[in-house]
């Protein structure tokens, strides 16, 4: 990370591998649109070369990364006023969200993504950040600029609230 | 992995990789910091000479305002490294209490004041108007980093301190006006600091 905001291209290249695939996956979850996620996944790198000057030395650098497309997921959301959704005709979300999904049970991933959008932003930031792309609870609340405890918090609250709307599926969200 | 996630990746690494080549090395957002407060403090302290200038106060004023002159400044170093700081809760928590402590303070100060021949409005006018210049440097800043309401105000907060540096000299009257005239205005600049840093699009959305 130091070498990259030095300037280092190989660095920035390492870093872009590292993380692109998984932030690209964490805004579709979060947006339910992919081409929006896409144009976000730009955003996102851009922010972060742009914006290495705030990175501070000790800050972990995917929470910096996962903040940046929370950041940039949370403005896309609030300029299209508030439509999380992009759903087909039939209520259902479009394969390509569908597809990031764990893919064992297709019907039960559904479910969940569905359950996932019924959440509060804040719970489902923490869910989709905990769940799914698997951070800590300290590289939660770096990410979401709040602390462990309220991490903790916003997930234990969110996981509450997917067990009620999955019924039968809520033990194996 | 889709052509169109592919496509994805190389746009966003092409992208990047353009930026980083135009700009490979950056000023820290403690530099950015600096000069924000510099636009604070100097439009401020520009002011206040201007008055000093033109006879609106003399060097007696300063001595006797001193205290709350230099309260001033620190707000406005404060506020600019509140409105910045990737880190800054403890900045802006800092800066919400000073500043509006610091108002109550300019307000409590004044007693009876003086009387004077200009009009009240142009106290407002001239806070307002000598902080809008200091919130263009804090819009600047504002856009480096993701929206949040208590970085738009504390860099509000923070770029009206320079008008109420010149009131503090150039202004004789009582507690009453202070509170509405210039305390007044100094809200305003915060409001205003809110509501365009709020429309304008950040050009990063780091924390």
């Amino acid at each position: 990370m130091q070498r990259f905001c030095r300037g280092d291209e190989a660095a920035f290249d390492m870093l872009h591998h590292r993380y692109a695939a998984a932030v690209l996956a964490y805004l579709t979850r979060m947006l339910r649109d992919s081409a929006l996620a896409e144009d976000l996944l730009q955003t996102t790198f851009l922010s972060f070369v742009r914006a290495r000057g705030r990175y501070e030395a000790g800050t972990k650098v995917r929470a910096w990364i996962y903040a940046i497309a929370t950041n940039a997921a949370r403005d896309a959301l609030r300029r299209r006023r508030a439509r999380p959704e992009r759903l087909t005709d039939t209520g259902a979300p479009p394969d390509d969200v569908a597809e990031t999904a764990a893919p064992r049970d297709p019907a039960a991933a559904r479910a969940v993504e569905d359950a996932l959008t019924r959440l509060p932003p804040d719970q489902r930031e923490a869910v989709v950040l905990h769940k799914l792309q698997e951070l800590s609870f300290e590289e939660i609340a770096a990410a979401l600029g709040i602390s462990v405890g309220a991490a903790k918090v916003r997930a234990h609250r969110g996981y509450e609230r997917l067990r009620q709307l999955l019924g039968p599926l809520g033990g194996e969200a | 992995m889709s052509s169109g996630r592919e496509d994805a990746f190389a746009r966003s690494r092409g992208d990047a990789l353009a930026e980083l080549r135009a700009a490979p090395t950056l000023a820290s957002w403690r530099t950015q910091a600096w000069r924000v407060v510099a636009g604070f403090a100097g439009t401020g302290l520009l002011a206040a000479a201007a008055a000093l200038a033109a006879s609106l106060a003399g060097w007696h004023r300063v001595l006797e305002r001193a205290p709350l002159l230099l309260c001033l400044l620190a707000t406005g170093t404060v506020a600019g490294f509140a409105a910045l700081a990737p880190r800054g809760r403890l900045w802006r928590a800092a800066v919400l209490v000073a500043g509006p402590a610091l108002m109550a303070a300019l307000v409590l100060s004044r007693g009876a004041g003086a009387p004077s021949s200009t009009p009240e409005w142009a106290c407002s006018a001239s806070h307002v108007g000598i902080g809008l210049i200091p919130l263009a440097f804090a819009l600047w800043g504002l856009r480096q980093s993701a929206w949040r309401w208590s970085r738009a105000i504390a860099a509000g907060l923070g770029a009206g301190t320079a008008g109420a540096l010149l009131g503090e000299l150039a202004c004789h009257r009582g507690a009453l006006h202070v509170l509405v005239h210039h305390v007044g205005a100094w809200i305003v600049v915060a409001a205003v600091s809110v509501l365009l840093s709020r429309h304008a699009r950040p050009r990063t959305f780091a924390p």
